[in-house]
This record gives structure tokens, C-alpha cells and sequence, in this order.
């Protein structure tokens, strides 16, 4: 809850923010607009000469893309809303996606997981606004070069998905498939940006369009080849129960539990018990289909592309509602999936082959340039507003882009992760209990000769085979995010294990963990008396059980200021020992340990 | 003049965009038919890391008038909650109980070694974060424990520690971990002259696979350690390839010694146990492979020169080895399950008196071990979850003799 909180707030700042920027550019509208009224006043004129610089409407086939990728972008923002999303996302999402991919693939997706998991309210906040952006920007820039930009930005932004969130659409891993997904949704809304951030020029002719159709053919005779391969599960159903289900079959009892609404789940439970039975049948037909559709893209015949349009967007539905089921139900549902955006593509290809744009005159009207009237002169209030949306749309963006880009490059996790699981320190000021004990050379230490400097202290048990190998390297973290200022600070660890208390052992522990290179760690341990009161006095639990198990203690960490006094008690259960929780554990302790530091 | 320009504007993107869209066409179908051929691709298995692979670590012995079993409790199929445990039948006692030192998590397994004075040595084989062995020594029969640490990582195999009568201790370390004392990662053997603090290297796996007298053996892997009877000179077991060779190898001077018999007709053999018996230096040999697979046990001094006693070859075809036992005179029980079908499980014992395989009555499905009684008879050990039942072997067959309730830690290692 934590986490999820930081997002909504983050959010909500981020939406403060972006209502000034609104407030900011209503301003510039009123003020640019009465500028232009005056100029248009002091010249006599009661109107301005406004000139339309582009010959004929925009086509039809880039309106289209441009308005349903911009809507479908804001979707896809506001499901990236979800609660889920800050946690869920690279556990459900990213590192499945990427799981039956090749090595290369997942250490790609695992480095934008774990830029994601670090960051994880940075992150999902950055999402939703680059997502919600970048509709907007498609959505209010119909021509010239902000409209070509918005597809410049969808294709990037798409390409950045497409790598990192869905791991190439999985067609590099085993069992891809056209029916679940392959090769990715984002790759289409890749597509559909380079088409609109094409010149004016490529839609005049109906080559474009053609061409669209064409890939599309190959595509779709692709898919269906690759449906049809042997080997890979797609013909299978489930002929009995102890038989291995096909891998559609698998797919869609995966989706019919999914959360959603019951009648969606009737409907995927129908068809997914039909496929188990028909396994060979239903793949069948999809194959016929998929290489049906290809092959009328392919023949440059209208008519036929008429069909494959129809036909292939009627699969393409069908496959959405049934197989896919509409993809954004479970929580962490990112985006419709591949179905829609295909099936616009393969629309918008055929809308550039049959509907062409018409020049209202055959030329750009031209206005003499002793009499061409300036820049302002040119500002139709369609226009300006048009520009004031695609510069606020880019200011959406850029909130969003730029917090991720600084954290993108920050290898330190945010402290917030382990608050999750840990909870916010608890500040205390009080006089640190003393002792003397044996550091790891066999020589005395006691907390009064650590007088004067900062002092991390904990208790670590030496043959622990889980947390205290995890908190010793958080330790080691903690001291390279400190960096100079180390050498100010001492890392203390108790021994926590009345039955292996040798100076061998926590010898043994520090070469185990690399702790013998770190100049300002101490391990300290005693007789077990001796350390009994020491655990007494920091209040740290420690049992022995029988069975084989470890010794369970306290996992606590206290932060001793420069006058011995106990400062911060932080509970350092490393939870999931991951690379972020440990990475935030150490940003977090060094952040407090700054703070006496200075003090 | 101005229009060729003009056109030229207007060809160029459309030339572009059509090999543009060929070029994601192609790259499309270049991607599914790669696909098609990714999915179809086999990983390669892993390759053989070390000896731990086919010795099983669930073990038994009888000797220095007790009984001891190592054996694994709790969800088997559950690595973090699965807990090996020791059990010690006392010579006065007809039960079985609890010994498993404290202190330290046992998922990766636990190695034991019993001297003749009755003194216990445990090494726990190390687990998750955990890269070295705590130890554990008794005296008293696992009434009281001394601590310490070996540096490295324990071998997974029962033999991996043998304590000597004067207090020194061999260690076996794992392959595949850098011991600076060895001089590389191809694990070997370490040892502990006196107490168990300080530690030296006796020989590393790759500088016996180098000595004249391992050439015949090609030597792939030290898999167990041993003293020679009556003295503290060091005898190492190996796994050997390509030949009929035991690898048994004996310190003499500052090099090593083949102390090892040869079995005929095989192509490989492995030194399964190396134990400091009453019967002298015993030894169980897994000879062969796959349906020619077999085990032998040998029976000498350990002295340069031995004339070893060799039992009949017992076959092993298509049954897979789970447990070793020594017996109180030298002689060992193995189980075996079968590898197909419902798992069947059989058990064999032979003495150096008798130097031939006697088969034991198909202990009850779910035994994990059968080890020998300081008395001479025979227990059947079956983890069910957190209760150890015991057969005992009778006239009338195996019966139940004990139902022990085991603290298994669930949970307690994350």
C-alpha cells in the first residue's frame, strides 16, 4: 500500500503540475489571441488573411490511424492507472513476457525490469503520462511538421515498449503465436507512428497504401505458416485429462481466470473447452484464415483487398474477444493487445490505396510576398489552439519522460521499496547501550572507542544460509553509495548465534562475503554471556530449534550518532533479497546515515 | 526546372517506404520462420559438475558402537523445506533419535564421520547464500556439539569428512569453487592435523589427476576420503573413466600412491564409500554403466601393496542407488529403487566375512535408507513428511518398530 500510495500521489502531483502548464497556455492563448486582434486592428483589417499552407485535407487513411492510435494511447495511459501497476508490472508482465525468449532477450527486458522494479512509483507515474501524451499530441495535431512529431513520438515510445515490455512480441521465444499476441501490439502502434510521421507526399498516391498491404500480406502468410508449424503446440488440444493441453488450449484457461466481468469468462470457458476438444479443427481454420487474408493483401486486386480488410478484421475481433479477451483485464492489463491496432493498420493500408487525398485546385495557393502577411497574420485560432495542445501535450510528455530519464541513470533503488516491506525508520535519541566485545582480529572494541564517529550497528549470525549474507551485502552497498564519506562511518555487526561465536567464523563469514576489503568493518563476538547481554540490551531475539534449522534473531539495524546516542532503529529484513530491495535498503541507510553525518 | 525537384520529392518517400515495408515484410517472415526454428531447438543438458551427482548422501554407519543415519525430511520436493537429519541408535537403546546439531540450516544435506572412540564429526554441505561448512563435533554420542567452520564448501557425498582417532579431519570440497589453499577451482581435499581451526591442503583434484600413479585412472573427480586404518595417513576414492581401475589412492612421501584393484570388464568405475572399518580399509565401488552397471566391495589394509578381498559384482541394471550403510564388521546394505514402473525398492547386504550379496526382504515403499544395527540387524528409515518411521528386519519380515516425531523447521529458511 505504501508504494501504491507514493504512485497516487505522485500522480496527483504530476496532474498539479500539468494544470499549470493548462493555466499557463489558456494565458497564452488570451494573450497571443489579443495581440493578433490588435495587430489585425491597428492594420485596418477586421480579420487576418489566414492561408491554409497544405493543398488538400488530410487523408483519410493517416486520420484514422492518427485519431485511433491517439485514443487507443489514452488508454492505454489510464489503464497504466491501475494500482497494480508499480509492483505488478515487472513480476506479471515484463519477465514473463521474456521467459520463453533466448538469453539476450531477457537480459534486455530484465535490465528495463529492474529499472522498473527500482523505481517503481518514478516508473508507472512516467508511463501513464508519456502514454497519455503522446495520445493527446496525436489526437490535436492533424498536419504538419507537431503531427509528424506525434508520430515520431508514438513510434519511439512504441519501439521502447515493444523491446521492454513486451520482449519483441515474443517472436523470438518458443510457442509465439499470432492468436496470442505475436508479434506484439506495440509493434503495430510502431508501425502506425512511421506512417504518420511520413511527409505529406507519401499519401498522395496510392503506393503507400498498397505497400501497407503488401507487408501485411507477407505478415499474415507468416503467421499462418508459423500457426501451422509442427511442433509447437498449435494443434493440439486436450483429448483427455491426463494429456498435455495444446499450447492454445493452456492460453485460454489461463485467461478464462482471469478477473473480468462473468459473462467475458463464459464466453472464453466456451471456446476454451471447444478448443480442447477441436484442438486440430480451430487451428485449422485459423491457419486457412491467416494465409486467406495474407493472400488477398498480397494480390493487389481491390476487390480482394476489400475481403481481406473485411475478413481479416473480423478474425481479428474474433481472436480479440476470444482468445486474446480484450487484454486489459487481470489488474495489470497494459493495452487492448495486438488485435485492434492490427486490424487499423491493415484499415488504414486499404483506405490508402481506394481513398485518396483530391487537391481542392491542383496547387498551394500562393499569395504575392509583397503582400504575404506575417507570421501572426497567419494564426487562424484553430491553428493556435491546435499548437498550444501539442505543446501542452508535450509538456505531458516530458513530465513524465523526464523523472524516468534521471532515474533510468540513478543504479540506486528508490528507498521507498523497502519501506514497502520494512516500514519507515523508528527516530529515537537515546544513550546506545555499552559494550566490549572481540573484533574479527581477536582484538577488543568497544562502543565507547567508536566515540566521535557514525556507527551502523547490527547482528548477524555467521552460518545464516538467508537474510544475513543478503544484509552484509546491503552493507557493502550502503558503503559504495556513501562513497568518501565512509571513511566516517563504522559498520558493526554482532554475532547473533550463541553456537558459533569463533573469531574463525565470522573470519570465515567476512571472506564469504567480501566484508574483509571493507576498511570500516568490525565483526564482533564474545562468550555467549557476553553477548546475551548485548542482544539484551539492543533488544534482539535469538532461539535455537531443533530439526535442522537456523537460528532465528531479530534482523534490526541501529544508527549510532557521533555522541553514542542511538539515533534510528531500522528493521532490516532484506524481504525478497532482491536486486531492488537491497539496492533500496542501501540508499535508504545511507541516506539516514548521512543525515548524522552532518549533524 | 522547378519540377524536377518537384518529383523527385515525392518519389523518393514512396521508393523508401515500399522497400521500407518489404524490408518489415521480409524481416516478418525472416522472424516467424525463426521462431518456428527456436521452438523446436533443445537446450543442452548441463554437464557433470562434480561427484555429488550420482553418490547418494543418504547414508548410514555402524560403528564406534552406535548407529548414525543421514537422511532428508520434510516437503522433499520443496528445497527450503526440505531438512536433512541425523539419527543416532545408541548400543542400549532399540530407538532411534534426534541428533542433527544445532545452530545452522540443513537443506543442502549433512556428511557425517564416526570414529572407532565413537566420536561424531558433522559438516553441513552448504545451502542458498551459505559457500562454506559449518562443523560440528561430539564426543558423547551427540549430547554436547564444539563448533567450528571449514572455509570452503563440503563436498555433497557421505565420505566427504573422515576424523581420524587423534582429533585431525580430511575434508573434501566441492568442485567449482576457488580455494586459494588448492591453488584453482577443481576442488580436493583439505585436512585439519589437529582440532578443527586450522586447515591446510592436502592435495587438489587436479594436482592427483596430474600425479603418474592417477594416469591409469583417468581421473575425473575425488569422491570420497578415508584414513588408512590405524595410522593418519590419508586415502583418497575416485571416479575413474575409461578404465577398470578403482581409484584408491594412498599417500606415500610427498607424492600418491594406486592402492586400487582393478574390475574387470568395466569402463569406469567410481568409489562410492571409503570408510576406516573393523574389517580394515572398506570400500563400495559402483562399476560400469547403464544396464552393465554394478557394485563391488573391497575389503584391505590401504597400504601400499594391498591384496584386497573383492566381493561378486552385484548388477545394478535399472536400479538407481539411494542409500549406503556400513555395517559393524566392515560390510555395507545398499537400497536401490527401481527406476521405472512404481519405484520398487531393494536392498542388499554384504560382510567381509561372507564376501557375497545377500538380498534383503523388499523394505516398504517410501524407505529411504537401510542401515545397520550396532547390533547387527537391519532398520529401514522412511521420512514421512515430519514423522521418521522404522522397520526393523525379522523372521516375519520387516516390522514397525518406532514412529519418531521430527521438529522439521518448516519455513525457517525463507
Amino acid at each position: 500500500m505504501t508504494i501504491v500510495s507514493a504512485f497516487r500521489s505522485s500522480l496527483d502531483r504530476q496532474l498539479l503540475a500539468i494544470l499549470v502548464v493548462a493555466a499557463v497556455l489558456a494565458v497564452a492563448w488570451n494573450v497571443i489571441r489579443t495581440v493578433h486582434y490588435r495587430r489585425a486592428a491597428a492594420s485596418g483589417a477586421t480579420t487576418a488573411t489566414a492561408v491554409d499552407p497544405w493543398p488538400y485535407r488530410e487523408p483519410l487513411a493517416r486520420r484514422v490511424l492518427r485519431i485511433s492510435f491517439g485514443l487507443l494511447w489514452l488508454l492505454d495511459g489510464l489503464l497504466q492507472i491501475q494500482s497494480g501497476m508499480p509492483l505488478g508490472l515487472p513480476g506479471q508482465v515484463l519477465t514473463p513476457a521474456a521467459a520463453s525468449s533466448p538469453g539476450w532477450v531477457q537480459h534486455l527486458v530484465n535490465a528495463g525490469a529492474t529499472v522498473w522494479s527500482d523505481h517503481p512509483v518514478t516508473a508507472a507515474a512516467a508511463t501513464v503520462w508519456i502514454q497519455l501524451g503522446i495520445g493527446l499530441f496525436l489526437l490535436v495535431a492533424p498536419r504538419g511538421h507537431w503531427s509528424r512529431a506525434a508520430g515520431g513520438v508514438s513510434a519511439g515510445w512504441g519501439l521502447v515498449v515493444w523491446m521492454f515490455g513486451e520482449a519483441f512480441g515474443g517472436i523470438f521465444g518458443h510457442g509465439s503465436s499470432w492468436l496470442l499476441g505475436s508479434p506484439g501490439a506495440s509493434v503495430f502502434y510502431l508501425a502506425a507512428g512511421v506512417l504518420i510521421a511520413l511527409p505529406d507526399t507519401a499519401w498522395e498516391t496510392a503506393r503507400l497504401g498498397k505497400g501497407l498491404l503488401r507487408a501485411m500480406g507477407v505478415f499474415f502468410v507468416g503467421m499462418g505458416i508459423l500457426q501451422a508449424w509442427p511442433g509447437r503446440g498449435s494443434w493440439a488440444g486436450q483429448s483427455s485429462p491426463s494429456a498435455t493441453p495444446g499450447t492454445l488450449t493452456v492460453a485460454l484457461r489461463q485467461a478464462a481466470k482471469v478477473s473480468q466481468p462473468s459473462v467475458f469468462s463464459s464466453w472464453i470457458r466456451s471456446f476454451a473447452s471447444f478448443q480442447a476438444g477441436h484442438g486440430w479443427l480451430v487451428n485449422l481454420v485459423f491457419v486457412l484464415l491467416l494465409i486467406g487474408v495474407g493472400a488477398c493483401f498480397l494480390s493487389g486486386n481491390l476487390r480482394l483487398l476489400r475481403i481481406g480488410v473485411v475478413a481479416g478484421t473480423v478474425l481479428c475481433l474474433a481472436d480479440w474477444v476470444l482468445v486474446q479477451d480484450f487484454g486489459f483485464f487481470g489488474g495489470v492489463g497494459t493495452d487492448p493487445n495486438s488485435m485492434i491496432p492490427m486490424a487499423l493498420v491493415f484499415s488504414a493500408g486499404y483506405l490508402a490505396t481506394v481513398r485518396l487525398p483530391v487537391r481542392a485546385d491542383g496547387s498551394v495557393p500562393t499569395v504575392p510576398s509583397e503582400s504575404r502577411p506575417g507570421a501572426w497574420d497567419r494564426l487562424t485560432p484553430a491553428y493556435l489552439a491546435r499548437s498550444l495542445l501539442a505543446v501542452g501535450a508535450v509538456v505531458i510528455v516530458l513530465i513524465g519522460a523526464a523523472p524516468m530519464a534521471r532515474a533510468a541513470t540513478n543504479p540506486n533503488a528508490d528507498p521507498i521499496v523497502i519501506e514497502a516491506d520494512d516500514g519507515t525508520p523508528d527516530y529515537v535519541n537515546l544513550p546506545a547501550a555499552p559494550f566490549t566485545l572481540t573484533n574479527q582480529h581477536g582484538d577488543p572494541v568497544s562502543l565507547a572507542s567508536l566515540r566521535g564517529r557514525t556507527v551502523v550497528l547490527t547482528f548477524l549470525d555467521p552460518v545464516c544460509t538467508t537474510d544475513c549474507p543478503v544484509i552484509a551485502r546491503e552493507l557493502e552497498l550502503t558503503d559504495q553509495v556513501l562513497g568518501n564519506q565512509a571513511a566516517g562511518v563504522d559498520l558493526v555487526a554482532v554475532v547473533d548465534n550463541p553456537l558459533y561465536t569463533t573469531t574463525s567464523a565470522t573470519t570465515t563469514f567476512d571472506a564469504q562475503e567480501g566484508l574483509d576489503q571493507l576498511g570500516n568493518w568490525t565483526y564482533l563476538t564474545g562468550s555467549v554471556s557476553q553477548l546475551q547481554r548485548v542482544w539484551d540490551d539492543y533488544g534482539v531475539l535469538t532461539e535455537v530449534s531443533p530439526g535442522g534449522a537456523m537460528v532465528d534473531h531479530s534482523d534490526i539495524l541501529y544508527i549510532i550518532d557521533k555522541q553514542g546516542h542511538t539515533r534510528e532503529i531500522i528493521n532490516s529484513d532484506p524481504a525478497a533479497g532482491s536486486s531492488s530491495s537491497m539496492s533500496s535498503f542501501s540508499t535508504l541507510l545511507a541516506q539516514q546515515v548521512q543525515h548524522y553525518l552532518h549533524s | 526546372m522547378t519540377g524536377r525537384p518537384a518529383r523527385r520529392r515525392r518519389r523518393r518517400p514512396t521508393q523508401w517506404v515500399r522497400r521500407t515495408l518489404g524490408l518489415v515484410g521480409a524481416g516478418t517472415l525472416a522472424a516467424a520462420v525463426l521462431a518456428a526454428c527456436t521452438s523446436s531447438a533443445t537446450v543442452p543438458a548441463a554437464p557433470d559438475a562434480g561427484p555429488a551427482v550420482s553418490i547418494p548422501l543418504t547414508s548410514g554407519s555402524a560403528s564406534g558402537g552406535a548407529g548414525w543415519a543421514t537422511l532428508a525430511m520434510g516437503h522433499l520436493d520443496q528445497p527450503l523445506n526440505t531438512f536433512w537429519e541425523l539419527f543416532r541408535l545408541s548400543p542400549d537403546s532399540s530407538t532411534w533419535q534426534l541428533e542433527t546439531p544445532r545452530g545452522v540450516a540443513s537443506n543442502g544435506g549433512l556428511v557425517t564421520s564416526v570414529s572407532a572412540s565413537g566420536a561424531v564429526l558433522v559438516g553441513f554441505v552448504a545451502s542458498q547464500f551459505l559457500r562454506f561448512s559449518p562443523l560440528a563435533l561430539s564426543a558423547d554420542g551427540g549430547r554436547t556439539w564444539q563448533t567450528s567452520v571449514l572455509q570452503w564448501a563440503l563436498a555433497s557425498v557421505p565420505d566427504s569428512l573422515a576424523l581420524s582417532g587423534p582429533g585431525g579431519a580430511l575434508a573434501l570440497l566441492r568442485s567449482g569453487q576457488a580455494v586459494p589453499l588448492l591453488g584453482g577451482t577443481s576442488g580436493g581435499v583439505v585436512r585439519a592435523s589437529a582440532g578443527l581451526s586450522t586447515w591446510s591442503a592436502l592435495v587438489s583434484t587436479g594436482a592427483l589427476a596430474a600425479e603418474s600413479a592417477a594416469a591409469p585412472c583417468h581421473l575425473r573427480a575425488i569422491t570420497a576420503v578415508a584414513y588408512r586404518p590405524g595410522s593418519s595417513r590419508p586415502v583418497v576414492g575416485a571416479r575413474c573413466a575409461g578404465t577398470d581401475r578403482v581409484g584408491i589412492f594412498g599417500q606415500q612421501g610427498g607424492g600418491w600412491v594406486s592402492l586400487g584393484p582393478v574390475v574387470a570388464g568395466s569402463s569406469g568405475t567410481e568409489v562410492v564409500r571409503l570408510d576406516d572399518t573393523a574389517a580394515g580399509l572398506s570400500v563400495l565401488v559402483r562399476a560400469g554403466s547403464g544396464t552393465s552397471a554394478r557394485v563391488v566391495a573391497l575389503w584391505g589394509s590401504g597400504a601400499p601393496g594391498t591384496a584386497w578381498a573383492t566381493s561378486p559384482a552385484l548388477p545394478l541394471a535399472g536400479t538407481t542407488l539411494r542409500s549406503t550403510a556400513t555395517t559393524p564388521t566392515g560390510g555395507y546394505v545398499i537400497l536401490g529403487s527401481a527406476r521405472t514402473g512404481s519405484g520398487r525398492r531393494s536392498a542388499a547386504t554384504i560382510e567381509p566375512t561372507s564376501r557375497s550379496w545377500r538380498r534383503l526382504d523388499p523394505p516398504p515403499a517410501g524407505t529411504a535408507s537401510v542401515v545397520s544395527t550396532p547390533s547387527g540387524g537391519f532398520d529401514t528409515l522412511d521420512p514421512d513428511q515430519s514423522t521418521l518411521l522404522v522397520d526393523s528386519l525379522t523372521a516375519r519380515g520387516w516390522v514397525r518398530t518406532q514412529s519418531l516425531a521430527v521438529p522439521v523447521p518448516y519455513g525457517s529458511s525463507g
